[in-house]
């Protein structure tokens, strides 16, 4: 997994309240065997139109934001069943952040997982996060040091929990994680060979 | 033989390669079977990230469905032997998974409807998704917070007689969300009395409601299923073996 330090750019603002995970990935999509490529479908009732062309009012769509990196969302955004091909769909984009008052769990734990930043901002501050996003300022979600700055504005503070932000800064995903352990799995199989020969006949 | 402590806890004490502070331990998985479905999404998470198969010759890539009429399973059957051509998984047929391929003792992961029966011999099975698979495939361990086990004595006068009568007893005794959340040890005469067939049937009925499966004592009935089959153990390996899955 990426390792996840800074990132910064022009952030694309999505105010509406609870965007389900069905409106972000459609449902035939997340059914798919592959997980690469899943960025073209992301958001795609609201991205193209009846015959698949795109629609230019949806704000990934408009020239500054094709390419945006960070989300800044209403409450809940992704609440529902959050499958990997979510977030599959969300990093293939290039999706890295996503700011918003309220996560639901299961989506804030997936995004850990899939080296996305949920940033929880407080309420109160969201409609001036949504304005500076439709101004195209530059955003900058600096993990290591927790902040989330706008050019020519404010900078805000967002608390991550330690071991979630231990494993986006070494970029340690489940199974970087568990080879944190790999002399013990090592250990474990001299032994095993040693003591159940005959699985190994 | 078999006694209450439990054939499941004495596999995953002999499987534990870790266990942090946080509650999850890594399983070491013995035998790994792949499905076309979740291991194509693995084997993409594995490219992606440059990592390599562990240990291949524990990894099996059989067609274990009947040849597919519609075009989307033919294609995953097909990546699936691109996959295990790649990376030089083991090749077998499906049979020979019920020809002593998975051992007593064993822990095994893959999908339920592939493998779950194989707690009616003794082995623990782990049903996984395709993130699991692919931690499966890249570190031939799982790590999971283990479930709570379930014990489960089968008398003889409780007289179940079929993989039926076994799972409606366990819903009526023990009830759905304790099913859900349990893996679950079955003993006593009542199991002792059942072909190895019955065992493995009510082991795969049992898990459509238990998402931990089920595995069953091992015993004499148990070993002499296995004796003679391809993929057991044999010549030298074979008394020591079952000096093992005697003390499961």
């Amino acid at each position: 997994m990426e390792k996840f330090t800074a990132i910064k750019g022009i952030a694309a603002p999505m105010p509406a309240d609870r965007i389900a995970a069905i409106d972000i990935l459609p449902l035939d999509a997340q059914q798919k065997a592959e997980r690469t490529g899943l960025g073209k479908f992301l958001f795609a009732a609201e991205r193209y139109n009846d015959k698949g062309r795109e629609n230019p009012a949806f704000i990934l769509n408009q020239p500054a934001w094709r390419k945006s990196a960070i989300l800044v969302t209403g409450m809940h955004f992704g609440h529902g069943d959050a499958s990997d091909h979510l977030f599959w769909a969300l990093t293939d984009f290039g999706i890295r952040v996503v700011v918003a008052a309220v996560f639901d769990g299961a989506f804030r734990a997936g995004c850990y997982r899939h080296g996305i930043l949920p940033i929880e901002i407080s309420p109160a501050y969201i409609g001036t996060l949504m304005q500076a996003a439709s101004d195209k300022a530059i955003f900058t979600a600096d993990l290591e040091k927790q902040t989330l700055s706008i050019s020519g504005g404010k900078t805000y503070t967002f608390d991550t929990p330690a071991f979630e932000r231990h494993c986006l800064l070494s970029g340690l995903d489940d199974i970087g994680l568990t080879l944190e352990h790999a002399d013990a799995i090592d250990h474990f199989e001299k032994q095993h060979r040693k003591e159940m020969f005959w699985l190994y006949a | 033989m078999s006694n209450v402590t439990g054939t499941y806890s004495k596999i995953i004490a002999a499987h534990t390669v870790h266990t942090d502070a946080a509650g999850h331990t890594i399983i070491y998985i013995d035998r790994h079977i792949l499905h076309p479905h979740i291991s194509a999404q693995a084997f993409d998470g594995l490219r992606l990230a440059q990592r390599e198969v562990r240990h291949p010759e524990a990894t099996y890539a059989p067609h274990l469905e009947n040849a597919p009429h519609d075009p989307v399973q033919a294609k995953l059957l097909d990546t699936l032997d691109a996959n295990a051509h790649e990376y030089h998984t083991a090749r077998f047929e499906p049979a020979d998974l019920q020809d002593g391929l998975i051992q007593p003792g064993m822990t095994v992961a893959g999908h339920r409807n592939d493998i779950a029966r194989f707690g009616g011999i003794g082995a623990v099975c782990f049903f996984s998704t395709p993130a699991e698979c692919e931690h499966v495939l890249a570190t031939q361990t799982l790590r999971l917070p283990l479930p709570p086990v379930l014990t489960v004595h089968i008398g003889d006068d409780d007289n179940l007689k079929s993989p039926e009568q076994i799972v409606a007893h366990l819903v009526t005794t023990q009830g759905l969300p304790v099913l859900r959340t349990h893996a679950l040890y079955l003993h006593g005469a009542g199991i002792a009395a059942l072909d190895i067939h019955t065992r493995m049937t009510a082991a795969d009925k049992i898990a459509v409601l238990a998402p931990h499966g089920a595995i069953m004592a091992v015993d004499s009935r148990t070993i002499e299923w296995f004796k003679g089959r391809t993929y057991a153990p044999s010549g030298r390996d074979w008394p020591q073996a079952c000096a093992y899955w005697e003390t499961l």
